[in-house]
This record gives structure tokens, sequence and C-alpha cells, in this order.
């Protein structure tokens, strides 16, 4: 036998063991240990639905979801990881099967204007339309549907267990609930028919057309805005600004209750100038009134070469807002801090004063100041 | 043979030197820079052994171009210059080609580390055909054999010297230069004395390009300024641990290690999560023994507790002193600080606690594994009283746990059951274990309160325990599968760790196995048979190495300092069998116990872990005398097939020398990250050893050996 022969024949026999042979449980969990447990692919599944927003073209279904304008070509799958090309059709493969199901306070989304103190029954598939180099959740959203451990929920059950959870409404969140657009919207069009409020968290990477149809059955959003730098949001995001900048004035346009989030991380989105640019284009387009969130960094994911937020640059950035004319600003992750209350705009006194996810005193009557009578916009009854 | 002759015994044993002094110095870095775990540490060792072996390959084809009077003085020239250069691109590398404080991805990565490491890998490989060369010419009948001794001999003083000696003395920058000097110094003399004045001028003027271009950049001080914009340095330290950085930064000061955030002050939320989650569980008079961590904010948080006393312990001494310097415990009789390894001190302590917190580094080594295993969890387990709790983390899950992140959490979930009786797991701002033999209670908040214990982030405002609950709940029925127990000699956890790391980049973990099987497949191929028995030698030298670096870890701790004491060791063995396989008489019965000793040593070794807890010194001792005679095995085989390959003075033995070296790559690629996990130590040496025996009996299938005696006693070796 020569020497090549040999070494094939001992391959060939090692495959056809692998193949094969039946491992027992301590080599079989081993086994898993190295090659892991696999994922199945199996085309279309029974949580497909057809997409909306697309259009075909010669080399592909071009969806019109959000602003990556993916071409798809046959077989392929979308930016996002949510959705398919089978056959010249584009479907969503994330219909019904979220991979986190949770019951969260309200104000973790955070949402402090709108119904504060409730609960919100929160749902997310896998998938996301950016690649944020610090995504506390990348176990869901840079992976596909496919990849996660998914619980069947289809969207009256979702409604179903909002309710029995005794929740005052669906969150939509996590992962980027654009890239489960169908998903959310018809378990939103239900939820709406029962009384439930819905709400959207998400980095605002959509496209106009499917945000105004989402609109007339979305309550509440909350909308990363990451920075204001489009080299910035390419390079951290993977992303672009104008996008999110549209999202935030339609969605004020449209009355959607609308507060926005900016996590201040060191080194990339804590320049203060930057901020002061930030807060001046919010209150020129009027959006002076929508509550703005600075958040603390935590090292996560693959920005974990960056040390947490200090709590003075979430203070420069919060005097920076309320400099240039923001009403209701926020420290987020900070606990305890004084700018976790909520102060009325006209008189400045704490009106709302919050520990955590708790209100510790109120003092507002329906919507109102209660020392100066100012109106307090917000959601503030779930009637 | 005038001294001029015998430059080239200078040149190999300032290459083996300078080769050694500086793969520890890199490593170490590349540790650092590429924030290691085992498979990083496997990379770059990976690397810098196949570069090495293929410019060895490579240069068979045209060493002869080069005239053989000027060999030595370009070994030293390259010697002395290229080192600190390298040093300088590789802290440069990950803040120019990685966005400012994100991991480098692990593509770029590996590209990188090969592409920086190649000018000197390559060209130390390249230098051994050559020395080989100037050998022969200089009439040393054995050549190979001999460049191979001095070679080694110049790593076990490279080893000795830098990785021993001047470890605690210099930062890596300054060893570098020492050892540029060194040759730089050697190189000069050797000019002069031989009256090479072209070479000898070009030398000097290389020693003062190198040190106007160290004190232009600034050296590490550039880089430390790229890395923290903004920062106020307070301290950087180069530790066994890593590289130790303190900034100060908007009112907060901040401890790196190796670039990655320990802990930082006003870090509210974590500290209390840390310490109520668990110290609330037994909240009278309680006694806590912390592990790691910031022990001034972690205290703090204890001694709320009425009647409470805590022990912090921490083995890094350098980040005790930094932590006494810019986080100092307030002045209280009952907080003691203790330096000592966790594992030690908590297999002699005659104290008792109520409560252990473990927090430490996720289990990415084996070096920060070795507390996440099934007997360091007892050692936990020994010392707390009777009903008493352990709180081990991992990063947090509390969204959704990935198939990879479950598997982590899975496994160390059946490794605390081995030890303790209920086991919840709490997802929060980090992944909480609370291990017990008494009740463990998950309504933290209510417990807190209960307590009467001031909180500013654990209560009921934050935490609310039926949210908490339901999450734990989800979390316990995910995690209700059969997986393999963490020990010592079976480190699965690092493998799920590792695993869970590749993820991040979207990678699959057998990748490198895929990869070095290709390379493999290649070279078998390629090569003899008398080749594929130097290779099995090579392979098993070096899971000898590592096996004996894994136990010692396991054993001591920290092996950074040992790591070079190591290299001295076997590198002191390898060349005692290259001079000694020089001159001995090569027959197939020698030459199978000797491969066979090479795999004796390795089972010997593995069967040391379980010995070294009872008798830690005649282990050491064992394990000492395993690593000289398994590498004196693996240096006589050496020389045994160099001077069967083609006659003693043929420079074409450099491939040889190439195989030598590519087994031992791909033993370091896949054994630490990957057949040491899944099969354990014992399989894996007993997979050695069937691996020897192969690879013997497929070498002493050589027309060589079948040749038999004849020829071997024809033709002088």
């Amino acid at each position: 036998v020569r020497k090549r022969e040999f070494l094939q024949w001992c391959g060939a026999g090692v495959l056809c063991g692998l193949a094969g042979a039946p491992l027992p449980e301590r080599w079989r969990a081993n086994a898993n240990l190295l090659f892991g447990a696999g994922t199945p692919d199996d085309g279309l599944w029974r949580w497909s639905k057809e997409a909306l927003f697309v259009e075909n073209t010669g080399a592909g279904i071009h969806c019109l979801k959000c602003p990556n304008g993916c071409t798809i070509p046959d077989g392929g799958t979308g930016i996002c990881r949510n959705r398919v090309n089978v056959h010249g059709t584009l479907y969503s493969i994330a219909y019904g099967n979220p991979c986190a199901v949770h019951v969260d306070p309200i104000e973790k989304k955070p949402l402090m204007h709108f119904l504060p103190g409730t609960r919100a029954f929160s749902i997310a598939t896998a998938g996301c339309n950016l690649s944020c180099l610090n995504c506390q959740n990348w176990q869901i959203s840079q992976v596909g549907p496919k990849e996660t451990d998914n619980t069947d929920l289809m969207p009256k059950e979702v409604v179903d267990a909002c309710v029995k959870n005794e929740c005052a409404s669906i969150a939509y969140t996590y992962g980027e609930p654009t890239t489960f657009y169908e998903y959310a919207y018809d378990t939103a069009v239900l939820a709406r028919r029962r009384g439930i409020r819905n709400v959207w968290k998400s980095n605002g990477y959509i496209e106009e057309g499917p945000l105004r149809q989402l609109c007339g059955v979305i309550d509440a959003a909350n909308i990363d805005l990451k920075s204001f730098d489009d080299s910035i949001y390419g390079r951290l995001n993977a992303g672009t600004l104008a996008p999110v900048l549209r999202t935030l004035r339609i969605f004020h346009e449209m009355h959607v209750w609308l507060e926005i989030t900016n996590l201040v991380i060191p080194g990339w989105t804590d320049d203060v100038e930057m901020i002061r640019r930030m807060c001046d284009w919010l209150v020129a387009h009027g959006l002076d009134s929508v509550p703005l969130h600075f958040t603390r960094f935590l090292p996560l994911y693959k920005l974990n070469q960056v040390s947490p937020t200090p709590v003075k640059q979430l203070e420069d950035a919060h005097a920076a807002a309320v400099n240039a004319g923001m009403k209701y600003v926020y420290i987020g992750n900070v606990p305890g801090h004084p700018r976790e209350h909520t102060y009325c705009h006209q008189c400045g006194k704490m009106i709302l004063e919050r520990r955590g996810y708790t209100i510790v005193t109120t003092h507002m009557i329906k919507g109102h100041c209660a020392f100066c009578h100012a109106a307090i916009p917000g959601v503030w009854s779930p009637v | 043979m005038g001294p001029a002759g015998k430059s080239w015994k200078v040149a190999a044993l300032l290459m083996g030197g300078v080769a050694t002094g500086t793969q520890v110095v890199l490593l170490r870095e590349a540790l650092s820079a590429f924030l290691g775990n085992e498979l990083v540490i496997s990379t770059v060792l990976f690397s810098w052994l196949t570069l090495t072996g293929t410019g060895a390959w490579t240069a068979r084809y045209w060493s002869r171009r080069i005239p053989m009077r000027d060999i030595p003085l370009i070994v030293l020239g390259v010697v002395m210059f290229l080192p600190p250069v390298t040093l300088h691109v590789l802290r440069l590398f990950p803040l120019v080609c990685a966005p400012p404080g994100s991991l480098l991805d692990v593509r770029i990565f590996i590209g990188g580390s090969i592409l920086i490491l190649a000018p000197f890998c390559l060209l130390t490989g390249a230098f051994f055909p050559l020395l080989v060369r100037a050998a022969a010419e200089a009439d040393d009948v054995r050549a190979a054999a001999s460049v191979y001794a001095w070679e080694a001999l110049g790593s076990l003083m490279g080893g000795a010297l830098f990785g021993v000696l001047l470890f605690d003395i210099l930062p890596s920058q300054d060893v570098l230069l020492l050892l540029s000097g060194i040759a730089g110094l050697c190189g000069l003399a050797l000019a002069l004395y031989t009256k090479r004045w072209r070479p000898g001028s070009l030398l000097g003027a290389g020693m003062i390009i190198l040190a106007a271009v160290v004190y232009a950049t600034g050296g590490e001080r550039g880089a430390l300024s790229l890395r923290y914009p903004g920062h106020t340095i307070l301290e950087h330290t180069e530790t066994p641990y890593g590289v130790l950085d303190v900034t100060r930064f908007g009112g907060q000061t901040s401890v790196f290690l190796n670039n990655v955030p320990l802990f930082v002050t006003d870090d509210v939320a974590g500290v209390e999560e840390e310490v109520h989650f668990a110290v609330v569980q037994r909240p009278v008079s309680p006694r806590v023994l912390i592990v790691g961590g910031n022990p001034s904010s972690l205290s703090r948080e204890v001694l709320k507790y009425d009647g409470s006393d805590v022990v912090c312990l921490e083995e890094n001494s350098w980040l005790r002193s930094a932590e006494m310097k810019y986080l100092p415990v307030a002045p209280d009789a009952r907080v003691h600080l203790v330096q000592a390894d966790p594992r030690a001190y908590m297999r002699t302590t005659d104290q008792r606690y109520h409560i252990v917190i473990l927090v430490a580094p996720d289990p990415a080594t084996i070096q920060t594994n070795r507390l996440f295993t099934a007997e360091a969890l007892a050692c936990m387990h020994r010392v707390l009283v009777p009903g008493g709790v352990l709180s081990v983390s991992l990063p947090s899950s509390e969204e959704y746990a990935g198939a990879d992140a479950r598997q982590l959490r899975a496994i160390l979930l059946n490794t605390l059951k081995l030890s303790f009786a209920h086991v919840v797991l709490l997802p929060a701002g980090r992944d909480l274990f609370l291990a017990s033999d008494g009740e463990v209670r998950t309504d933290i908040a209510s417990a807190v309160h209960d307590a009467g214990i001031p909180t500013g982030y654990v209560n009921g405002d934050y935490v609310q325990d039926d949210l908490l609950q339901q999450r734990a709940q989800r979390m316990s029925t995910l995690l209700a599968v059969p997986t393999p127990v963490n020990t010592d000699g079976h480190p699965v956890l690092m493998l799920a760790q590792i695993r869970y790391w590749l993820r991040f980049f979207a990678l699959d973990a057998m990748l490198p196995v895929a990869v070095c099987a290709g390379l493999v497949a290649f070279v078998l191929l390629r090569c003899d048979r008398i080749a594929i028995g130097l290779m099995t030698a090579g392979s098993t030298g070096m899971i000898l190495e590592l096996i004996v670096i894994m136990i010692v870890q396991v054993a001591f701790g920290n092996v950074y300092k040992m790591i070079g004491g190591l290299v001295a060791i076997c590198m002191a063995g390898m060349s005692a069998g290259a001079i000694a396989g020089r001159r001995m008489r090569i027959t197939p019965r020698r030459y199978a116990a000797l491969q066979g000793g090479g795999a004796l040593a390795v089972l010997i070794a593995a069967h040391m872990l379980v010995r070294m807890g009872e008798t830690p010194v005649t282990g050491a001792v064992i394990l000492a005398g395993c690593l000289v005679s398994g590498s004196f095995a693996a240096g006589t085989v050496f020389a045994f097939c160099a001077r069967m390959r083609s006659g003693a003075q043929d420079p074409r033995v450099a491939g040889l020398y190439a195989c030598d070296l590519l087994g031992a790559a791909f033993a370091t690629l896949i054994v630490g990250p990957y057949l040491l996990p899944v099969f354990g130590v014992s399989s894996l040496a007993g997979a050695t050893a069937v691996m020897v025996l192969i690879g013997t009996g497929i070498s002493l299938t050589s027309p060589v050996w079948l040749r038999q005696r004849g020829y071997l006693e024809a033709e002088p070796m």
C-alpha cells in the first residue's frame, strides 16, 4: 500500500466512523461542545409569511422596509437575516416565533412619560438591520431566526399572554422590530382591538412608507438616536443618520408618543459639542418636549475595551441638552441619580419622584403639574 | 579552524536566545493586544512555529546564494533589528485596525499576526540551514545536529534570562532592546574581529537608527495615548497577569487589565448585585470571602450587614498595589486584605465563611478556568460553613441566551451541582449562580428589605422579584440538559467560552481545526517517512510541554514567570539530546525507544495532574524530569533523523527542521483549545502514545531503516 492510499483509507475510515457510529451520551455531549448542536435549515417553515413593502427587479426582490434597501436574489437573505427570497417571493421568516418573551417595567424601555408604573409584555425575534459594536442583545440581533431558540407565539397568543400577565402594553423590543414588521404589525392591530397599547423600541432605521403605516397602530416609540454624526453611525452601527432623523420627525408628526435614547459612549458619542448640535436639531424640529434619555454605556459585545461612561459626562450632556432648550432630559443606567425624576419644564419642580421603576411621589393632576398647572406632555393614563 | 570559523556558534546561540526571549515577550503582548484566550495564544504560537518552519523549508532553495562568511553577521543583524520593531508593530496594529476600544476581528487578528510575525520568524527559520552550511564549511561533520544543539542552548539561556531573571525588572520593550543590544554588540565585535568593515558599519548604523526610532516614537507611551484618548494615565505596569493600566477620566477612576476594564468607581449596580444577591442569603453576622474584584467598593457593601467580617483575596499583587494606591479600602478592622492564590488559600485555610463571592474573569484560558473547575468549586465548598453560599457569575444573558451561551451556563451549573445541593441562576446585570447546600432565596429585593439593608440598586425599585424569578425559571428550564463537567483535566468550560467568543465574529469553532487538518494532510503527503517520524516527535514534545504548563497552572496559579523556566528546562533537554544524538549509534530499537520515551513522559506527566494536590514538590520534580527526558528524546530523534536523511553536512536537513516545527505547531493549535477540553488530559496522553506508535511504525518502514544496519554502518552519521 502506498502512503497516499494509506492516508486516503485512514481519512475515509475516520469520516465513515464519525458519520455512522452512534456516539455514547458522554461523547455526544463532547461532540456538541466541539461542533455545536447544529441549526435547522429547511427553507421556508411554518413561521414564514410573505413580506410587505417589496418590489420585483431583474436582480431579485428589492426590500423597501429599511434604508439598507437590500435587493435579494432567489435563495438569498437580507442584511437583517430575517427576509428570504424563495422562488421570487420575499418572506419574513420570523412570523410568530419570538426568541425573547418577557415582562418588563415600561421604564426599562425607557419610556418615562408613557403609562408610568405599568408593565409591557415584550417580544423580539432574531435579526437586525444594523450591526452595532456595542449591541446589548447581539445574541438576538446578529443571528437569524433559524439560529435562535424560539417560542411558538402567533399574534393572537401574544395578545392573550399580554392580558394574562396584566400588562398595559406590548413592546416590540430587544432586537429590531423593523425586521419582524409583519409580525409586529399584525399583533399591534389585534392588541389595539383589545385595548392594549403598542410600544415600538427601535433604532429608527426604517423607510417612510412602512413607518407611516405603522404609526396607525403604534402608541409610543422609543428611538435610539445613536449619535449625531454620519461617520460615527457608519463605524459604530453600520448605518446612517438621516433615516433616523426622518423617523423622529414622522413619529412626532403622526402623534405617536415619542422618547429618544442617546447612549453616551466614551470616545465615540460623548462629544458635548455634537450633543449640543443634536439637541439644537431636535429643538429646531419641534421635538423639544420629547423626553431625551442620556444613558450610561457599559462595555459589551465587541466594544469591551471602553470604560463605562463617567457620570460627569452624562451630567455634561444633560446640561448641554437643557441649555439647548430640551424640556425633559433624563440620565439612565445610573441608579439613584436625581435626573431619574421628572421635573416640570415650566416651574422646574419635581413632579414625579422616581426610584428605579417605582413612582415614589406624584405631584401631577391629570397630566398637569400640581404646582404651576402646566400641561406635562405624555400618555399618563391607560384610558 | 580559527575563532572566526566558530562564529556560527555565537550566531546560533544568540538566535536561539533572542527567538525564545522574543517569543515569551511577544506572546504576552499578543495576549494583551488581542484580548487573549487559549485559542489566541495557540494561534500566535502556531503562526510562530509554522512561519519558522516555512522559513527553514524555503531557505533550502536560496541559502546557497548567500556568501558563507556573511552568514553570522546577517543573522546577528536581523536578530538585533527585528524583535523591537515587531513589538512596536504588534502594539500599534490593533489600534490602527480595530475601531477604538473594540475587539479586533479574529480574521484580521489571524492575518495580522501572521504578517507581523512573518519577517522575524521566516528569517530565524531560514537561518537554520544557513548556519548549518556555515557549520559544515567550518568542518563540523554533524552540522545540523550541532546547530540544533547550539540553538537549543541559546533558547535555554534566553528562556532563563528573559523569562525568569529579567522579567520582574524590565518591561517588554526594554527586554527586547536589551536583546537587540547584545546581538548588535556581538555582531560588531565579530565584524571587527573578522575585519568585515562594511557589514560592521551597517550593523552600527542600524543600532543607532533603532535607538533613534524608539526614542522619537516615545515607545509604549505613544501606543498608550492612542489607546486611552483623553484619559490621564495614573499607572501602566506590565505584570505576569497582563498589562495593568489605571486611568482617570471624567472624574472616574478605571482599572484595566489587558485593555479591558476590570472595575471603575461609581459602579453602584454592578457592585451591589455582586454583593447583595449572595450576602443577603445569610444576612446575620456574615463572614464573607471575596475572591477578586474591587475590595474598596465590595467590602463597603458587605459592611452594611451587622456583625459582618470580610476577607478580600487577590492573587495579583500588582493589581492589589494599584487598588491600594488609587482605590484604597477605608480603614476598618472588619476588612482583611489577603494576597494569595485563591485555590492555595482555600486548600489550606482553617477559616470558614458564610459566603464566598468569586469575581473572576471569564474562563477563556486554563489560567482563568482553574477557578471554575469541579476541584476548585469543591475547595470553595470546603471553606463554607454548612449551608454557606457560593456566588459565581458570567456575563449577562438577561434577555436571551444563544446556544453557546446556554451551553456555557449549563456546564457551570452541572459542575456546581457536583458540590452543592442547590444551585440557582439569577439573570441580572451578570448571570449570578448561587450555590449552597441550604436554601437559596430568589426573592432578592424582599430579602434585602427583610434584612433592612440600605441599598441604591438591589431593592424592589430596580429589582422586581417576580420578573427576576420568571427569567430565572425560564433559564433553569433551558439549562436542564446533560453536559460534561468542567474539571482540571477536562476543561470543557474553557472550550465553551471560546465557542461563545467566536460567535462574536460569526465564526465556527471548528475552523482552526479544519485549517490544521488540511495543513497536516498537505505536509504528510509532501514529506517522507523519516520526516513523519520527526513530526511525531515534535508533536509529542509540544504536547508534553503544554500538559506540563497546564498542570503547573492548575497547581500553582499564574505561570507566566514559570514559562520561561519551563522553556529553559525543555531546551536544556533538547540541547543535551541533540548533542548526544550527534555521536550515538543509530539503531531502529534505539530510535523506537526514544520515541516511546517521549510518549511515556507524556503519560507520566498527565498522571501527575491528580498527584499534584497531594505532593506538589515531588510532583514538580517529576514533571521537570518528564520535561527533560521528553525533550531529550525529541532532541536525539532530531539528530538521528538529520544524520539519516542525506549525510551530515547537507543543509537540506532544513526540511526535517521544518517538519519538527510543524509537528509542534499542529499540536499547539489543536491541543490546548480543543483536544484537551474535549478528551481530557488522560485520553490526550493515551492518544499521544498511539500517535507515537503509528508515527514510529510508519517511520521504521522507511527505506533507510529497511536497508538496516549495512547502510547505517557503511555511512558516517
